[in-house]
């Protein structure tokens, strides 16, 4: 017998069909993956099979036994456990806590017996905390056992919610995209890191537009960029922008805002660099720039992968980009189409007709 | 670790313990021994109130509602009907209980402002009957309640009073903790968290909130029913809804999902007023003042805030 069964279940958000009669079985002890783009209705069919949404049509059973018009945690009582897209920790807990709430459905605990605190309750709390320790360190989390769940980096969190599902026991586990939104920065996960604490470690944005402070003078705009460094270091980093972009050295005392777009480039690349990244990342730095000026900041984005920085570019100006580039990623709607070297990409057939116009 | 948790757990119910025990050495008169005992039975009302919103996140705006429903319920079966006064509070408790668990069903389905304005409703409600039933209750003057009697003895003195209120202060707080320590702890601070994970990890979220509401109900009703015998006396006006926004102050004052946060946040607001006569006439203006600097200040309120302090203290030496 299948462990779930679904005929023909829909659901519908005010006329607009979100999941149309879809039917399938999930057998014991194997994986079923859903896949498909944003928007395709993944969360939606795990929020029918948790019983947050009620299906507008079809019916669902598990092991045999009908599941409809319940409640979600007459579900998870049923065997149906579930991890979220989106966090949804208990984050007024410990990672501890957080699993041995998870155990909720195997404690047997009457009113009377927590508000006396029985010797029986108590051994029964220390048996569930041993347990929910033990699938911490099966998460690979035994490290967290006693942090806060506030103060937990983005992909301990994505574990400790399996680890918490687990801890139910359930028959069916739903993984809604375990694996999604984790940005790796060094071996550091800095998935919720917010952007000073990104520039700290090295990733450095120049943004679309310049976006340059255009009262301020040029050597102010690039002391900003060292803002987060001590001042002897400014200082050097100072001489190296002056000697990279010599146009800005002469124009050091005029404000920003009186500066040529191919300068103001310059200049929000310099400022920039004074914040010693690593990881430079360049959005539509040639967008607006005379032919002969886009050249200059080529020469120069070589220039700095020479010196060893690394760089991602974003261009509509596929062929300079491509050009220079040692990879390359082709984007269209939010998902990654075409990879390879710059070469191969510009020698791709698809790539020269839509974006080179050959 | 358990073991550890366990004995911070007692150690903080030992100090409480050893600051009841104490307390007299420095209670000049029978002056300060009012105020102590108006302390421990608004502290007992705050640790209820505790329980539905620092660890379940759910508000209440009408809990002194239940304190009056307490405190009538005593006085009317005991003065009216010659009740013998334990019988009369647990009947007035039992009550308010079953009240709660009606009213809870529905309301506890609303979230946010929505539900701070159906408990308000409910207060004023309440606090409206009060004042009229006047064949019962004595309206807006008020009625006198005979004094508390234990295995016939009667309970009069404030130093009496004063150990009856300390121990059962001590015993609320017990229950309290040993509440939030077990799974159904667990379950309302889960929900707080995130009420969706809690469902579909088996918790049945309106339950444990209607169960919370109830007890923190009882809370409120047994402290009500004390507060009428020891005072021997009781009107409309700890029946308001100024009285039910005072729970709260203390409340967030002291500490949310903090239980003894919720003793120092009664202990420091019933004495303030006191010791700043001059202010009494805007008693709601310092009480409004001291909700909003600590909304600003300390979100988490006082008791948790200096934990925080303390234990950053002791990191760095």
């Amino acid at each position: 017998m299948s462990l779930l069964r679904a005929e023909g279940l829909s659901k519908e958000f005010g006329g607009v069909r979100a999941i149309e009669a879809l039917d399938f079985e999930i057998q014991p002890g194997t994986v079923f993956s859903i896949i498909g783009p944003n928007g395709a209705g993944k969360t939606t069919l795990l929020n029918l099979l948790t019983g947050i949404y009620r299906p507008s049509a079809g019916r669902m059973w598990l092991e045999g036994r009908p599941l409809a018009g319940h409640a979600p945690h007459l579900f998870a009582a049923a065997g149906i456990g579930r991890t979220f897209q989106n966090l949804q920790i208990f984050f007024n807990m410990s990672a501890l806590e957080n699993v041995m709430a998870g155990r909720h459905l195997h404690e047997r605990c009457g009113l009377a017996a927590a508000l006396l605190r029985t010797p029986r309750l108590a051994r029964a709390e220390r048996a569930c905390s041993d347990r929910a320790a033990e699938l911490l360190a099966f998460v690979g989390l035994a490290a967290y056992e006693r942090s806060a769940a506030e103060a937990m980096p983005y992909g301990a969190l994505k574990r400790l919610e399996i680890a918490r599902a687990l801890a139910a026991e359930p028959r069916l586990l739903l993984l809604d995209e375990p694996a999604a939104g984790r940005i790796e920065f060094c071996g550091e996960d800095v998935t919720a890191a917010p952007p000073e604490a990104r520039v700290r470690r090295g990733m450095v944005q120049v943004p679309e537009g310049r976006q340059v402070f255009g009262p301020l003078s040029v050597v102010d705009n690039l002391r900003l960029g060292a803002y987060r460094r001590g001042r002897a270091e400014s200082v050097a980093s100072l001489e190296r922008v002056y000697a990279m972009f010599p146009d800005l050295a002469e124009r050091r005392a005029q404000p920003a805002g009186t500066l040529s777009g191919g300068q103001q480039q310059m200049l929000a690349m310099g400022r920039a660099l004074m914040a010693r990244p690593r990881l430079l990342l360049l959005d539509e730095p040639s967008m607006g720039l005379a032919p002969r000026l886009v050249a200059g900041i080529f020469a120069c984005i070589q220039a700095l992968r020479d010196a060893d920085l690394a760089l991602l570019l974003v261009e509509q100006n596929a062929r300079s980009a491509l050009a220079i580039a040692d990879r390359g990623y082709v984007l269209e709607t939010g998902s990654i189409v075409l990879a390879g070297t710059g070469a191969e990409l510009l020698a791709d057939e698809g790539v020269r007709t839509a974006y080179l116009g050959l | 670790m358990l073991e550890r948790l366990a004995s911070s757990r007692n150690a903080g119910l030992a100090a409480l313990a050893a600051v009841v025990a104490l307390l007299p050495l420095a209670l000049v008169n029978n002056y300060y021994y009012d105020i102590a005992i108006l302390v421990g039975l608004n502290a007992i009302v705050c640790v209820g109130l505790n329980l539905l919103i620092g660890y379940a996140g759910q508000i209440s705006l009408g809990h002194a509602g239940f304190f009056g429903l307490g405190a009538y319920g005593s006085a009317i079966l005991t003065a009216r009907y010659g009740w013998p006064p334990l019988a009369a509070l647990l009947a007035a408790t039992l009550a308010v209980a079953l009240l709660a668990l009606a009213i809870g069903r529905p309301i506890l389905r609303l979230r946010g402002h929505y539900l701070a304005m159906a408990t308000l409703g409910m207060g004023v409600i309440i606090s409206i009957v009060i004042a009229t039933e006047d064949r019962y209750t004595g309206g807006p003057d008020g009625m006198s309640v005979p004094p508390l009697t234990l295995a016939g003895v009667a309970l009069t003195g404030e130093r009496l009073w004063y150990w009856v209120v300390g121990v059962l202060l001590v015993l609320a707080v017990w229950l309290a903790r040993n509440l939030i320590d077990s799974p159904h702890g667990r379950a309302l601070r889960a929900l707080h968290g995130s009420e969706v994970a809690a469902e579909v990890g088996g918790i049945d979220s309106a339950r444990h909130k209607v169960r919370v509401f109830v007890i923190s109900a009882v809370y409120a009703a047994v402290a009500g029913s004390l507060a009428a015998h020891y005072a021997g006396f009781i009107t409309p006006a700890k029946v308001t809804f100024f009285h039910s926004i005072e729970l709260v102050t203390m409340v967030v004052f002291g500490g949310m999902a903090s239980t003894f946060g919720a003793v120092v946040g009664a202990a420091v607001l019933t004495t303030l007023p006191q010791a700043l006569t001059v202010f009494r006439e805007y008693e709601m203006v310092v009480f409004g003042a001291v909700m909003m600097l600590t909304m600003i200040f300390m979100p988490k309120g006082l008791v948790p805030t200096l934990a925080a302090l303390a234990a950053r203290r002791g990191k760095s030496p």
